[in-house]
């Protein structure tokens, strides 16, 4: 019974609204005429009663959710019932009366606003005004009022677009409408065939890479899912890790942002495919046998490069690689000057960091106790106690947000 | 994620599921499973904390008071000591006599305007540039137990995890043949307290991710290697069967920590291949050997240990916590600081050092810290060469260095005597909230249910330091 009585909600707000702003539309007209407006006693204690009515009923159907936006909604929504209750009882004082409608009316916006939120998604009165271009737009528009920071239905979040998610979110909006577990619930908003298509397609690209990240994690090779790429490691498997296990990760190589394959035994070879690694940023080969980096020349992305305890001895290809920020070439065949040379652009740590120099030490030391004592300066802010009023001593103090505080 | 089974048996009051017995894949899974963190982009990847147990004094390290050495043996003044409570150690004293330090500090070069240094540390006085000094750290604890529990689970009360846990809870393993969490430890030549097993506990959290600790000696882990008589093929062919037979318990009872078993099991099995080849020095040449000193291949020294701290750091061990005991120095400070220091001085600036240029610093976060700081009166008898200093949690000094954090700085400030915080107060919250960001993990949102609340590390409290971050 008591849920019936919540669902009515949407149903009676209107009366309230539709009141109130009729009767502040008399008033308003009355006072530009500078005319005495008609009493209406019946339309605005209907106004006051129907309000609370609304309220109530709101307050009812919000008790079994919980977020934000829902607290607002219902903190707004009392005001206007007890807004339009006063305004209701100073009818007989023309200016309190106005003063008290006017606030009634403004606000029923936010109210309203936050209602409609509640419904139909964030961001209703503006999105969808261009069409989303990729899946996580399309979350943010369709999903992310029930996942997403202010809410998390089922524990889930769409925010931050978990690739992992992707076959379970296209199973779901692919059902049936009146399947229980279709997304989003029947009654919402639901996505354009087009947005689906978006989705599905965000997903493909995650299940063709799925086969690949499988069999590397089979074989002990750590690939972590950042928001925006893999990041790869060897460690685990660095002594049996060649050119024909780096071969395994061609299928992935649009997507692995950082690379590490210190202490592995690939060779020269597998520089061949980090070159077609569009977004790598990040390359750790030290202490392999790779000696040559000229397929490297002009990579587009690569900010960080280690080489150290290899045999490289040119690095004229870096000269070409424009995101290029730090290398690392401690123990290889790097002529000084060439170091000296890739110096001038970007960092280099050839294990010759200099040692940070003694700029002064102190001399013979004397102690004396001849210095006179500390000033005051951190005496209590107060000088009686917050809690018994009495004067403050000395013995009972304390250090609260740098400030000493006394009591007694 | 849950099933009509899962919800009876919380009905019943049995452990909560972990995602990784939701997930019903194997062990292995539960290792490697990168869980949908990290939250952002990540700075480091792995932690090496040096824990100074006991509580080294600050004053003679890290915080320079050249103003106290002309207030030798006066009385501590009450606007400094501000009714602080004193220990049961001290409250006896007739006085609270101010004890300069008799170290001679320098000042070295950094991005700032220098970082005054002792002549304790010189070895990490000149790798200055890469530290971050915190000088206005303070905490809660007065003594050692609540103190180290308080840095290690962000709580003094026992039982909850430790940040290592954490770290392998949230980030999972970089190397499935090491466990996530390793812990080394090296008795001191000073005064040492105990050492507790649950300051590397999991606490609520399935046990697999509690540290490992790998002693010095011929057994680096405990229980590992096969007896004699019994072979490799014959322990796999052991672990096959109890594991089948755990995998049948883990269904029928959905409890994680069956799981947690199988997962030892198997970490231990590939640990007897991959220990060995950790710990053998052979690999090293003479000069990197050389750099971390003349202990380093003393089994259980703090050279040693350091040197070990790299190789599991470059084989992607997560979590990687070197305990050095005996900094308690409550009297004959100077011999023993002397002791202390000359045994970790040299291989911490080394391995900073070797991590550099490895090109490994960039993303291991380095933490140089104690529980809390020591007093600037001296407790016992003060001489012009001798004194002893009490436990003092209101302000102490660490350092950071790599993974993110700005290197070559020093922050915050203490009042004349090292007594109080005048700027930038740093508690431990916000130090494991900043770490945490660093490792790409919002301190707020890694959490675990455990007796019906979400658990994280830092409590209710913490917030990141934006400026120790680069």
């Amino acid at each position: 019974m008591l849920t019936v009585f919540g669902r009515l909600h949407p149903l009676l707000l209107h009366l309230p609204i539709g009141l109130l702003v009729g009767v502040a539309a008399v008033e308003a007209l009355a006072w530009i005429r500078k005319k005495p407006a008609p009493p209406m006693p019946l339309l605005v204690w209907l106004a006051a009663a129907s309000a609370v009515l609304a309220a109530t009923t709101g307050f009812v159907l919000g008790l079994d959710g919980e977020s934000v936006t829902q607290d607002r909604h219902q903190y707004f929504g009392i005001a206007v019932a007890v807004s339009t209750l006063l305004a209701a009882a100073l009818q007989k004082r023309p200016r309190l009366y106005r003063a008290a409608l006017l606030l009634s009316v403004a606000l029923l916006f936010p109210t309203g606003h936050l209602g409609a939120t509640l419904t139909h998604g964030e961001n209703f009165l503006l999105r969808d005004l261009t069409e989303p271009a990729d899946a996580p737009e399309v979350f943010a528009a369709r999903c992310v009022s029930c996942h997403g920071p202010d809410k998390q239905k089922g524990d889930l979040r769409l925010d931050v677009a978990d690739t992992a998610m992707g076959p379970e979110i296209v199973r779901r909006l692919r059902l049936p409408l009146d399947d229980e577990d279709h997304m989003p619930p029947e009654g919402k908003p639901q996505p354009l065939e087009a947005e689906i298509l978006l989705v599905e397609a965000w997903a493909a690209v995650r299940r063709a890479d799925e086969g690949a990240i499988a069999r590397l994690r089979d074989a002990f090779v750590h690939i972590e899912e950042g928001p925006t790429g893999l990041r790869v490691d060897a460690s685990a498997v660095a002594a049996s890790f060649g050119d024909a296990e780096a071969a395994m990760l061609e299928p992935l190589r649009d997507h692995i942002e950082e690379l590490s394959l210190a202490r592995t035994k690939i060779t020269d070879a597998t520089m061949a495919l980090v070159a077609r690694m569009p977004k790598l940023r990040r390359l750790d080969a030290r202490a392999t046998a790779v000696s040559d980096v000229s397929a490297l020349r002009g990579h587009p992305a690569i900010e960080e490069l280690v080489l150290a305890q290899t045999a490289v001895a040119s690095i004229e290809p870096l000269e070409a690689m424009p995101k290029l920020k730090r290398v690392y070439l401690w123990k290889t065949a790097v002529p000084p000057e060439a170091i000296a040379k890739l110096r001038e652009r970007i960092t280099v740590d050839a294990g010759d960091t200099p040692d940070s120099a003694a700029l002064e030490t102190e001399g013979d030391l004397k102690l004396t106790g001849d210095a006179p004592p500390p000033k005051g300066s951190l005496a209590p802010v107060n000088a009686t106690c917050p809690v018994s009023g009495r004067p403050v001593a000395a013995e009972f103090q304390i250090v609260h947000k740098g400030r000493v505080v006394g009591f007694c | 994620m849950q099933t009509l089974e899962l919800t009876r048996r919380r009905f019943f009051g049995a452990a909560a599921a972990t995602l990784g017995s939701a997930l019903g894949t194997t062990a292995l899974a539960t290792l490697l499973d990168p869980r949908a963190l990290p939250h952002h982009r990540p700075r480091a990847r792995r932690v090496i904390y040096l824990h100074m147990e006991g509580a080294p004094s600050q004053i003679d390290l890290f915080d320079y008071k050249p103003g106290l050495r002309q207030r030798f043996n006066q009385d501590l003044p009450d606007s400094i000591r501000r009714g602080q409570r004193i220990t049961g150690m001290t409250s006896g004293q007739a006085r609270l006599p101010v004890a300069p330090s008799i170290f001679k500090f320098s000042r070295y070069a950094n991005a700032q305007d220098g970082a005054w240094v002792s002549e304790l540390m010189p070895h990490t006085g000149r790798v200055a540039g890469e530290l971050c000094i915190v000088r206005s750290m303070h905490t809660n604890a007065i003594n050692h137990e609540p103190g180290i529990t308080f840095f290690q689970t962000g709580t003094e009360q026992t039982g909850r995890p430790s940040f290592g846990a954490w770290m392998g809870y949230g980030l999972g393993s970089m190397n499935a043949n090491l466990p996530t969490f390793a812990v080394l430890i090296t008795q001191g030549p000073g005064n040492m307290q105990a050492l507790s097993e649950r300051f590397w506990g999991a606490g609520f959290l399935p046990s697999e991710h509690q540290g490992c600790r790998l002693r010095s000696g011929a057994d680096p882990v405990l229980y590992l290697r096969n007896p004699d008589g019994v072979t490799r093929e014959d322990r796999r062919r052991m672990l096959d069967l109890t594991a089948a037979l755990n995998e049948r318990e883990a269904v029928r009872t959905l409890d994680p920590e069956v799981r947690a078993r199988i997962a030892q099991h198997e970490m231990a099995y590939r640990m007897q291949m991959s220990v060995p080849e950790l710990t053998d020095f052979a690999d090293e040449d003479e000069e990197t050997l050389a750099m971390y000193g003349p202990d380093v291949r003393k089994p259980g020294s703090f050279a040693g240990n350091c040197l070990l701290a790299r190789r599991l750091a470059e084989r992607g061990v997560r979590f990687i916590q070197l305990y050095m005991r005996g900094w308690d120095q409550h009297g004959n400070l100077p011999a023993e600081i002397r002791l202390q220091c000359a045994a970790v001085d040299q291989p911490i600036a080394a391995m900073i050092k070797d991590l550099r240029r490895r090109g490994l610093l960039d993303d291991t976060l380095v933490l140089w810290a104690g529980e809390f700081g020591r007093t600037v009166y001296s407790q016992g008898e003060l001489t012009a060469t001798n004194y002893g200093r009490d436990h003092h949690p209101r302000c102490f000094s660490i350092w950071l260095a790599g993974g993110g954090i700005k290197p070559g700085i020093t922050y915050g400030r203490t009042d004349d005597f090292s007594y109080n915080i005048e700027e930038n107060p740093v508690e431990v919250h916000d130090l494991h909230a900043t770490m945490l960001h660093l490792l790409g993990i919002d301190h707020e949102r890694l959490t675990f249910r455990h007796q019906a609340r979400d658990y994280r590390l830092t409590d209710v409290f913490g917030r990141v330091i934006k400026e120790l971050l680069c």
